[in-house]
């Protein structure tokens, strides 16, 4: 039985990455990059919804009262100089970015730390699932972006991220880790991979066979 | 404490149920393994031992809670379409032509029986397999919090509980396990589990348990509302 499927993975679409009310954007960061980069992201979802794709989504989540971070962990954060709190349970800015929001017949994960894989249901889901390919696209290009990419090529997954898919706060970090992604992903367009998505079963590529 | 190899190893009860190091794990008291109307009552499992249970894992409750111990609530999810399942698993569920659709997510079956409860600040980790380790989140939080002590409490004996026991031996957390504070549907199965539990970790009653927070909490300050 064939069971070598490719997931699109959605990661950081949320409020307070995307929106101009947003935590980031309320922290003065500029969020131009990533709302340029949500139209095409929004099309290539479409583009895996039609071809019948696993979608994953994942959104950062922080527990209340630090409930959810070591002493290493908070940290960290603070060294890095972050936006203060974002994606705090139960608030409007941990939501899903209108537009992104999970359907019902599609997986839905949180994840405490940048790696999308760091709350280890998102691969027991994916394993079900027989996802063996995962699309990634998302914010931070040098945060969620990065570690999920290294993450998932480390776990034996083949990683394929859309270039105009992936967007940050900082142009400057996003260029370096443009730089280093070829090391653990094929780094592609959206197009590419609708074009694939799209065509008829026998001419598919790896990339894109119709998933049953 | 006493040292081995130079290196620090609780000894006694109170020191293995420390309320600064230790976490209440409620592992799946869920409508659907506990409750008459639920997938085990309505195809007419034994229930009493589980029901002989719950008013000790309410006392328990209370008493973690006054003394500041951190709870952790436990909850078997299925997927709609077995989206969380693999072949392998679907192959170990399925006992005739297709798998028990227990405990799905979002159902009354899947909640928690009353008066069980989860407070805020009280994390919910939600699992697809028998351990709450397998595909969870809880090794981050227990972690994060510094827990090194776990008081196991739930059903079912020989499923969920010993399989989460078991892992959390083998992530290095010290394992208590409440022994009248766990059951299951067949009390054969459960008295052959717990005897290759106990060849695994301590044991204690809940009486003995809640002693010793009551203790703890004359001794130091609350730390409940801390986390």
């Amino acid at each position: 039985m064939a069971f070598d499927r490719t997931a699109l993975l959605l990661t950081g679409f949320q409020n307070d990455f995307c929106h101009p009310r947003g935590a980031l954007a309320s922290a003065g960061r500029d969020i131009g990059m990533i709302e340029r980069m949500l139209p095409a992201t929004q099309r290539l979802l479409a583009a895996a919804r039609d071809a019948g794709l696993i979608v994953l989504h994942v959104a950062e989540l922080a527990l209340a009262g630090g409930l959810s971070d070591s002493k290493a962990w908070a940290q960290r954060r603070a060294a890095a100089d972050g936006a203060g709190q974002v994606a705090l349970e139960r608030t409007w800015g941990q939501r899903f970015l209108e537009g992104f929001e999970p359907r019902p017949d599609e997986l839905a994960v949180t994840r405490f730390r940048p790696t999308s894989l760091s709350d280890a249901r998102t691969e027991v889901l994916l394993r079900s699932s027989g996802a063996r390919r995962l699309v990634v696209a998302g914010v931070e290009t040098h945060l969620a972006v990065l570690a999920t990419v290294v993450d998932a090529a480390c776990r034996d997954y083949e990683v394929l991220v859309p270039a105009d898919c992936i967007a940050g706060t900082r142009p400057d970090l996003h260029d370096a880790t443009l730089a280093l992604l070829p090391t653990w992903a094929t780094i592609v367009t959206s197009a590419d991979l609708a074009v694939q998505w799209s065509a008829p079963a026998g001419g598919r590529s790896a990339a894109g066979e119709r998933q049953g | 404490m006493k040292s081995i190899w130079g290196k620090p190893v609780c000894e006694d009860l109170g020191e293995l149920v420390d309320p600064a190091r230790t976490a209440l794990v409620v592992i799946d008291i869920q409508n659907d393994f506990v409750h008459p109307d639920g997938y085990y009552g309505q195809i007419g499992k034994d229930l009493s031992q589980m029901q002989e249970i719950l008013p000790r894992v309410v006392a328990l409750l209370e008493g973690a809670r006054q003394a500041g111990v951190m709870v952790i609530w436990v909850q078997q999810t299925l997927l709609p379409n077995a989206r969380a399942d693999s072949p392998s698993w679907l192959r170990r569920r399925t006992r005739g032509t297709m798998p028990p659709e227990w405990t799905l997510e979002g159902s009354w079956g899947e909640d928690f029986i009353a008066p069980l409860r989860p407070r805020p600040g009280e994390p919910i980790v939600k699992k697809h397999r028998s351990s709450a380790f397998v595909g969870t989140s809880l090794d981050l939080l227990l972690r994060s919090n510094e827990i090194e002590s776990l008081v196991l409490t739930g059903v079912v004996t020989q499923g969920c509980v010993e399989s989460t026991g078991r892992d959390a031996t083998f992530h290095d957390y010290y394992v208590v396990l409440v022994r009248d504070c766990v059951g299951t549907i067949d009390r054969e199965l459960h008295a052959a589990s717990m005897i290759c539990q106990s060849t695994r970790y301590d044991f204690a009653d809940s009486e003995a348990i809640l002693a010793e927070w009551a203790r703890a909490g004359a001794r130091t300050p609350l730390r409940a509302g801390a986390r």
